[in-house]
């Protein structure tokens, strides 16, 4: 039969506007909040295409298969398989899928678009996967769903699975669904593996029941044992795979780093940023010699964006559109631990105190004018704890660093002249 | 009269009825994130406003279902037997939210029982133009359309009905308008052909 | 006094016309009603039996318009019809199916229920009473629909392809109900003309929404001209576009 007459009365084709207008409104406010890195770009336009076709999709797949049912399609003793049959079938709503996630890419493209990388294979892969399950669920309850309940059940239930969990605890049900939050990853992090794996593995199981349910119906035994044991199987090893995931899906990065060698100090940024390297290089050699100065310590060896693993190894971040100011900043702050330590959430921890003070001090050593700090980190009075101790000796002030950086990672240390 | 009530389901009916009211009490102001074009941000939806569509699913099921044929030519008022039906259980459950939410059950109690009237006759008005296969397309698309055009919280203006507290008189008024000019269309429709 | 169609206009869609200006009268007594496919035959028993309304003009049966809401409780009290789908109720045995027909047309449950046992005998339904309509052959069913045309004691019986998908014996049998229904007046669309002559008093003929004959079954069959009457020959000549 000519494709086109299959799709004509594909109800697909006539959703197609309607998911990608709703895609659009999905996505249009997220485009600015891209980072600079085609994995948050790629988890961005899946889970806006997740959440736009999932739940369309379902329920385009409910009428269509009760569109078949009423045609007497399935009782008509075809030759090809129940499988194929419904592949078919659902062929025109995986088609419209696909034309909508492209079309997703298209909007996020422009924002990455100069940046090295490309679209996430195995995010993508994972999102048509979700898609493609709810939509044979979708064709199989349609088989016996009357289109007037089953249209609206599959599109507010898969809806709901797709929204809801994030508002839930356990923490662990939102990284089942396939939605990922609608963001992912900064440059310095990566979307964690396990999470596709679940997503993967329950889109599997929904798709094995919808063909079971479709070419055998409810009343086998065996299809109902399915029904329950297949998910519940799928279940326990995807929670399996995410329990003790937090509320995000991102671990650190730990490779994709670009060097180059300035004056004998290795200096390396994430490859998206390497058109940024040589000017980041140029900055940060010389800014972390005053610093080493300062704070006692031999200057580094290298200087990444990656995990500083050593003492020789310092940390620093070439965010988009920073300047010279902005990176040095970013030096010197990378001292500072970038969280409260873990007792602080049982204990009174006094360190926080100390994070203004000591970034605003470390960022003068690096050579960054007053001005400049103090539009960063707030005003300098002639009587505050920065300026009492810049106009110590050199001795008194290392002392002051190293005590009150102690302080910040620890709730048994209190910080010293913070005030 | 018992085989009318079987063949339009309305024990079903009434069961899904009732679980409805108790899965509206159990809801709470539980909310589901579903995303504002106006806003440009995800709002928080409360499930009791949306459980209420697939009530109004089964309800329209229930009173459209039977042999269209048989009961267009039928001596007795088979349409006024639909629609007494779908008044009765939509008024039914609107006792019930009334309850619910004077009773400081669950403030959104009266809302989704309005959403229910509203919602069904919505339905039915698809119904008529589409027959009862694609009856529950108009209620649907219409709520998801109001999810997508709200600000968030505060007053709504009358089209947003699905989306207003229990207070919002105007909502009442505009849901009950969808709700008689659905009963009306459905007892003044003619024949379809074709059926499902 | 049978059923009158006056002037009556219908149409499914607006520009496609079915009827455009029919003023005909059904015979009474045992009428059949033929035609080729898509000549409007379903569509003249459904106006008979008020399924439809015309857009212009009037059907009636002893003064009785069902267009008119006063009048239409009377007039399809004494209409049954059967229509050419039949479709099992859901939940439903055969007998509850046919008892809701005749509870339908305004018997009272129990009456609907007693005649229902006198319907299911008539089409030779009665060892499947309690079955499930869901599990009936196509003939089966097909059954089930005449014994719902039967059930409330109609005085005008439209059946519409009431012998398709019916085997030999069952096809007797309908001939054995048919020859019973004596003082009603009966209007059968079939495209089965074997019996024409000893079943059917008077012939239709109906071809794009246009009465081609009505009269007696003698006179439609002497129009062959032939030795041997035949209803083939006398619908061939009359049918537009055929040898």
């Amino acid at each position: 039969m000519p494709l086109h007459r299959w799709l004509r009365s594909a109800a697909a084709l006539y959703a197609l506007p309607v998911m990608g207008v709703y895609l659009y409104l999905l996505l249009s406010g997220e485009l600015q909040n891209i980072a600079d890195n085609w994995r948050d770009a790629t988890v961005v336009a899946t889970s806006s295409g997740v959440m736009a076709l999932g739940p369309t999709c379902a329920a385009v797949g409910a009428w269509e298969g009760a569109r078949l049912r009423r045609g007497g399609v399935l009782d008509g003793t075809p030759v090809r398989r129940p499988a194929a049959v419904l592949l078919w079938s659902a062929l025109p709503i995986g088609a419209a899928a696909v034309a909508v996630l492209a079309f997703a890419f298209a909007l996020v493209t422009p924002e990455v678009g100069g940046i090295p990388g490309a679209p996430d294979p195995p995010v993508v892969a994972v999102g048509l996967l979700v898609i493609g399950a709810w939509s044979l669920a979708g064709v199989a309850a349609g088989r016996f769903l009357h289109p007037a309940i089953g249209v609206p059940l599959l599109l507010i239930g898969t809806w709901l699975w797709l929204a809801y969990p994030q508002a839930l605890e356990p923490l662990w049900i939102r990284h089942l669904t396939g939605e990922n939050l609608g963001t992912c990853c900064s440059t310095d992090t990566v979307l964690d593996r396990r999470v596709l794996w679940a997503q993967a593995l329950v889109a599997a199981a929904v798709a094995v029941v919808a063909y079971l349910v479709w070419s055998r119906g409810f009343r086998p035994i065996a299809v109902k044992a399915a029904v329950v044991a297949v998910p519940a199987a799928a279940l326990v090893v995807a929670v399996s795979l995410v329990d003790g995931l937090g509320a995000d899906s991102d671990r650190p990065r730990t490779g994709g780093l670009e060097c180059v060698r300035e004056q004998g100090v290795e200096v390396c940024v994430w490859r998206e940023r390497r058109a940024r390297l040589g000017y980041a290089a140029r900055l940060v050699v010389p800014a972390s010699r005053r610093l080493a100065v300062a704070i006692g310590m031999p200057a580094p060896r290298r200087i990444t964006e990656g995990a500083a693993r050593d003492r020789e190894s310092w940390h620093f971040t070439v965010a988009p559109q920073a300047g010279d100011d902005d990176v040095v900043f970013a030096l010197a702050t990378g001292f500072l631990p970038p969280a409260s330590p873990p007792c602080a959430k049982d204990r009174e921890f006094d360190g926080d105190a100390a994070y203004v003070p000591v970034g605003t001090w470390l960022a003068i050593k690096a050579g960054l004018p007053r001005a400049v700090v103090a539009a960063k980190t707030g005003p300098m009075e002639n009587g505050d704890a920065v300026t009492r101790v810049l106009a110590r000796p050199r001795a008194d002030q290392i002392r002051w660093f190293r005590r009150n950086l102690a302080a910040l990672r620890s709730c048994d240390i209190r910080p010293v002249d913070v005030e | 009269m018992d085989l009318w009530t079987r063949v339009h389901q309305v024990a079903r009916t009434a069961l899904t009825m009732g679980c409805t009211v108790v899965l509206v009490a159990l809801a709470g102001e539980s909310a589901v994130p579903a995303p504002s074009l106006v806003r440009g941000a995800l709002i928080g939806t409360p499930i009791a406003l949306a459980l209420p569509l697939a009530a109004a699913a089964v309800l329209i099921r229930a009173a459209t279902a039977g042999p269209a044929v048989l009961e267009d030519v039928a001596v007795r008022p088979a349409r006024l037997y639909g629609a007494v039906l779908v008044a009765a259980a939509c008024g039914g459950v609107l006792a019930a939210g009334v309850v619910l939410t004077w009773g400081g059950l669950q403030p959104l109690g009266f809302a989704a029982a309005r959403n229910l009237l509203g919602l069904t006759g919505l339905a039915l008005i698809g119904n008529r133009a589409h027959g009862r296969a694609a009856a529950t397309v108009l209620p649907t698309a219409y709520l998801f359309l109001t999810l997508m055009v709200r600000h968030g919280a505060g007053p709504m203006p009358p089209w947003l009905w699905p989306l207003a507290d229990s207070s919002d008189v105007a909502a009442a008024v505009t849901a009950a308008v969808a709700f008689a000019c659905g009963l009306v269309l459905h007892l003044r429709a003619r024949h379809r052909p074709g059926g499902d | 006094m049978p059923i009158s169609f006056i002037s009556c206009a219908f149409g499914y869609r607006r520009g496609s016309p079915v009827f455009t200006d029919l003023s005909f009268r059904l015979p009474e007594g045992r009428t059949v009603l033929l035609g080729p496919n898509g000549a409007g035959k379903s569509t003249l028993l459904g106006l008979a039996a008020s399924l439809h309304f015309p857009s212009a003009g009037a059907v009636a049966y002893k003064g009785l318009d069902p267009r008119r809401r006063r009048d239409r409780a009377s007039y399809r009290r004494l209409v049954g019809w059967m229509p050419q789908d039949i479709r099992p109720v859901p939940g439903l045995t055969v007998r509850e199916q046919i008892g809701y027909a005749g509870w339908l047309k305004g018997m009272s449950r129990r009456e609907a229920w007693r005649r229902s046992a006198d319907a299911l005998d008539a089409v030779a339904l009665g060892p499947l009473a309690g079955r499930r309509c869901g599990q009936l052959s196509g003939g089966q069913l097909r059954r089930v629909g005449l014994a719902q045309a039967l059930v409330h004691d109609a005085e005008v019986i439209l059946l519409d392809e009431p012998t398709a998908g019916l085997d030999p014996g069952q096809r007797e049998r309908f001939r054995q109900v048919v020859t019973r229904l004596g003082g009603r007046h009966l209007v059968v669309s079939t495209h089965q003309t074997e019996d024409l002559g000893d079943l059917y008093e008077s012939v239709v003929v109906l071809d794009g929404g246009t009465v081609k004959y009505a009269g007696s079954t003698a006179e439609f069959l002497a129009l062959s001209g032939d030795r041997v009457p035949s209803a083939e020959a006398s619908y061939a000549l009359l049918v537009a576009g055929e040898a």
